[in-house]
């Protein structure tokens, strides 16, 4: 057998694109074997292909010049060999090869920016079974599936992730502006200071809903009716929360509120600034109506008996409205508002009170930011916040606070009230702390320093140091020895048939942990009427995730900053100064996630 | 098959059992390999477009440094390719000598991979006595050529370094005693009953795939095919008179005999070279620049080596296309390791004796060019 070298080579055929498949079949029936294909750049906009084949004993060589932008088609149909030539091509000569039968998509080379293996690319997907709950699903106290609805706001498709934080916290829109957020504290990236705006991308996917809907009302069908009846007390999160998931379980519900308005705590407690009344109505309005809910707004149950006698079960959602008390001296005087009272006024009934220039707010909460910058935008000029212990130990949140202090509303850290002398102005008694030894809360417990402090002078002093829980005696339930509604794990009470749940169980918390105690009433109430309860699986076992990412290319991704409008133009009105995230920012904030919840 | 289920097993690039900068992804089901994906380029430098922009006299020394196992015959190869295109037809005496430095290059890559593989599979006392071997014929291309690896001894129109009697005698004893030397261990390749059970059956490539995947080199002949382009008389393969070796086990013993055997072919050849090496000048001097396209191919230790090289008449070349033996032993590769157990990976992916840094040209082009 002689195999020859060949000299000025002749191409033993000119071909086209459209010959090219005819022919390598041919060769292959001829027993060809597959040397390599040789590219050459001819122009700007072409190449040459030569396709080199040994047959029998000599070298028969095969040629065509095609146009770099349009996809040459691959011969790894016929003979794979040529998937590395090809490849090479892709990567050396920027052409494109379609049906190729292993395309390592132009990285076949590496560079210094190739990933150091196309592995994690090619893993196919998790099953399920194997996923982990994530840092800012164990956070969260509803549990939402902040994995997987964040990667479905990468995905663009606000519908489903409007859908997967409905499943366990149905008040999406409202969460997506309330929420004090949990998860993004336990986000893995909080390290380095920059968590996912978790919070950001849930309103994100509330609003693209609405706006691809037209409405936040969705089209869904409960389970079929069960006949049963089931009265819901109080309209806050909790009770409509519980109605709404009693209602998808297909029982027949009616809903009592007190208030003429829905919401409970986030309609007199949270100002319109965070939350618009119109968002919050709609969507709760919108729960409601998916599973036909009966609402009667305006009526106080004042007798239990009476009422459970039309029902199969109950659920007490009263939630918590008597404010502490400023136990100092002189608290009564004319001039001294609490902040329920207060934010009631202004927010609920749109009243618009006088409270002179000067307005001292004592407390370190979020109600009282809520407070201090509900009276700036009524237009008062000096409001003082002051608190017993020092910035650091504050428990309202820090972008609350900062937000605060843009606005213009002063701090006084480390004082503690201790005298109000009635009059016009009022006087106020102010006695100085240092920071003492750890409570049992973790935080210095202010020490006063005997002799030292300082009167100052306020119109209007708005006391906002927390509030609590009053039962009604008429409810007949147990209380506990804080006054709350003593409820077992299962958020029952000690009456028949009575479940309850959110603030009034566990005293003033959060709408995302009265949304928590809603599910679980409702699908323990479920099971008492018969039903299977709630679905309890923590992992969805439909969702495959399809690759892993790769946390060096995420880390130099910067954080999304929460859109906010100045502080100059938000003092001057009540119009929501937070703004949603766009849509490209949304996605680009997606994207940064870890994905915790993959077991690696 | 959804790969959903399977488990994905990454081999390299960096693995203990494969000192070569590649990645194989195997997609096993338990034990059983049901996939393998290719992952290259962790080395690629570009020496092709180095090879245009150079003198195309530099380019020698450039395709040189492609591999360092078999950099002489990439330097004689590219020298043929250069001596076709300005029809520079070299002394007879340079032939032969270019002959016995390519077979001694066969040698100790076959002494060598011969050590390799009888580590992959658990012989390590073989590694080293084979090594030990070899360090005797590296002595004699150092005695020869000045260099233990690089030889640089081959230039356009022929060689630059002579072989004179005593050094001719050097060769003829020290091949006998390499013969004896290898008599002593080739039989555990042969005969030994654990070595044979990881390779007789192993990594199966029919007559049929062999062509149509584009095997070369050992892999094809172990396969029954006598593809070996020493045939082609290049160089002075012509009066040698030899018959290329085959097997028809089609597995992976065939590729450890055929070697086995080449390693006795090789010293057979080196020996009847310096018995028959003519006398007359070395090299002749090469005037014209390089014009028109020629393909030259020549028979590696891995199999055949495929230049192709376009002038145009100046000093540069308008194109140099390098195949080297190893990519078209990968596709091959890939399905003969589907099916076996994983425990099996390394003797297969050795059979083929990849050579990733031919393969992808190594050299780092900023300092060359």
């Amino acid at each position: 057998m002689i195999y020859e070298i060949t000299k000025d080579i002749t191409y033993d055929r000119d071909m086209t694109p459209e010959t090219l498949l005819p022919t390598m079949e041919d060769l292959k029936g001829k027993g060809a074997r597959f040397l390599t294909i040789s590219v050459k750049d001819v122009s700007e906009t072409d190449v040459e292909l030569m396709y080199h084949y040994e047959i029998e004993d000599h070298v028969e060589n095969f040629h065509m010049v095609v146009p770099k932008d349009k996809p040459i088609q691959s011969i790894t149909g016929v003979y794979i060999a040529a998937f590395i030539a090809e490849n090479e091509a892709q990567d050396l000569f920027k052409v494109t090869f379609k049906d190729l039968a292993v395309d390592l998509g132009g990285k076949m080379l590496k560079d210094d920016i190739s990933p150091s293996t196309l592995l994690k690319s090619a893993t196919g997907s998790q099953p399920p079974i194997m996923r982990k709950l994530g840092k800012c699903r164990e956070e969260c106290p509803a549990m939402v599936n902040i994995p997987k609805y964040i990667r479905e706001v990468e995905t663009g498709d606000p519908t489903a992730a409007y859908n997967t934080i409905l499943d366990r916290a149905p008040i999406p829109a409202i969460l997506g502006r309330v929420c004090f957020a949990p998860c993004q504290e336990g986000c893995r990236q909080e390290q380095e200071t920059k968590p996912i705006q978790i919070r950001l991308l849930k309103r994100s996917a509330a609003d693209g809903f609405k706006e691809l809907n037209g409405g936040l009302k969705r089209d869904i069908t409960c389970k079929a009716a069960t006949g049963k009846k089931v009265a819901v007390i109080g309209g806050g999160p909790a009770g409509v929360g519980a109605a709404f998931h009693l209602g998808l379980l297909g029982h027949k519900v009616t809903l009592y509120e007190r208030a003429n308005t829905l919401g409970g705590a986030m309609a007199w407690g949270i100002p319109k600034y965070r939350l618009p009344k119109d968002v919050m109505n709609e969507e709760l309005m919108a729960r409601l109506d998916e599973v036909g809910a009966e609402v009667k707004l305006g009526v106080e149950v004042e007798d239990l008996d009476e009422l459970m006698n039309g029902y199969d079960a109950g659920f007490l959602a009263i939630g918590a409205d008597k404010c502490n008390s400023l136990r100092c001296e002189g608290e009564d005087s004319e001039g001294v508002l609490n902040f329920i009272d207060f934010l009631t006024a202004v927010n609920v009934r749109d009243e618009t009170p006088d409270l002179g220039n000067k307005v001292i707010v004592i407390g370190g909460g979020n109600s009282a930011m809520d407070a201090a910058r509900t009276a700036k935008r009524l237009g008062v000029e000096d409001v003082t916040v002051f608190y017993r212990r020092t910035q650091q130990e504050m428990p309202a949140s820090l972008h609350e606070v900062q937000g605060a202090m843009e606005e213009g509303i002063n701090f006084d850290f480390l004082s503690t009230q201790m005298k109000i002398t009635p009059g016009k102005p009022l006087k106020v008694y102010f006695q100085a702390m240092v920071p003492g030894e750890p409570d049992e809360s973790g935080r210095r417990r202010p020490v006063p320093v005997e002799g030292v402090g300082s009167t100052v002078e306020a119109d209007t002093i708005i006391s906002a140091i927390g509030y609590n829980v009053v039962v009604p005696a008429s409810m007949g339930v147990e209380v506990d020895r804080r006054g709350r509604i003593a409820a077992s794990e299962t958020l029952k009470t000690n009456r028949d048939k009575i479940w309850a749940g959110g603030d009034a169980v566990f005293g003033p918390t959060s709408v995302i942990a009265s949304l928590r105690d809603a599910r679980i009433a409702a699908s323990e109430i479920d099971k008492y009427l018969g039903g299977e309860g709630l679905d309890e699986a923590v992992v969805d076992l439909s969702e495959f995730v399809t690759r892993q990412v790769d946390i060096d290319d995420l880390m130099g991704l910067p954080q999304a900053n929460i859109p906010e409008l100045f502080p100059d133009e938000r003092v001057t009105s009540f119009i929501e100064f937070e703004q949603c995230l766009a849509k490209d920012l949304a996605v680009t904030e997606a994207s940064r996630c870890w994905r915790c919840d993959w077991n690696e | 098959m959804s790969k959903g289920k399977l488990t994905t097993i990454p081999f390299g690039p960096q693995h203990p059992v494969l000192p070569e900068a590649v990645q194989l992804q195997f997609y096993v089901d338990e034990e059983k390999i049901v996939d393998v994906l290719p992952n290259l380029g962790y080395i690629h430098r570009g020496i092709e477009k180095a090879a245009e922009l150079n003198d195309y006299r530099r380019n020698l020394y450039l395709c040189e440094r492609i591999c360092g196992i078999c950099n002489i015959i990439h330097g004689q190869t590219y020298a043929g390719l250069i001596e076709k295109m300005t029809d520079t037809e070299i002394p007879i005496r340079a032939k032969y000598l270019r002959t016995i430095w390519a077979e001694v290059a066969r040698l100790q890559s076959h002494l060598l991979w011969l050590g390799l593989f009888g580590e992959a599979v658990g012989f390590e006392s073989l590694f080293m006595k084979i090594w030990k071997d070899r360090e005797l014929v590296l002595e004699l291309t150092e005695a020869t050529n000045g260099h233990r690896v690089h030889l640089g001894t081959t230039v356009i129109g022929g060689v630059n370094k002579d072989m004179d009697g005593k050094l001719q005698s050097r060769y003829l004893k020290d091949m006998d005693i390499l013969t004896k030397e290898v008599n002593d261990w080739a039989d555990v390749f042969r005969k030994d009953k654990s070595f044979l059970s990881k390779t007789v059956g192993m990594g199966i490539l029919s007559k049929k795939d062999a062509i149509h995947s584009g095997a070369v080199g050992p892999v094809i002949r172990a396969s029954g095919i006598p593809q070996d382009m020493r045939n082609n008389g290049y160089e002075a393969y012509g009066e040698l008179d030899f018959e290329p070796i085959t097997y028809d086990t089609c597995d992976v013993q065939g590729r450890v005999l055929v070697r086995l055997d080449e390693t006795y072919q090789s010293i057979e050849l080196i020996k009847r070279a310096i018995k028959q090496l003519p006398q007359g000048p070395i090299a002749v001097k090469n005037e014209k620049f390089p014009d028109g396209e020629v393909i030259y191919r020549t028979e590696q230790p891995r199999g055949e080596l495929f230049y192709y090289g376009k002038g145009d008449g100046s000093i540069h070349l308008e194109r140099l296309r390098i195949r080297t033996p190893t990519i078209p032993n990968i596709p091959p590769l890939l399905g003969m390791l589907v099916g076996h157990n994983v425990a099996d990976i390394p003797s297969i992916v050795h059979s083929i004796d990849p050579c990733m840094s031919c393969t992808e040209r190594i050299t780092d082009v900023k300092e060359m060019a």
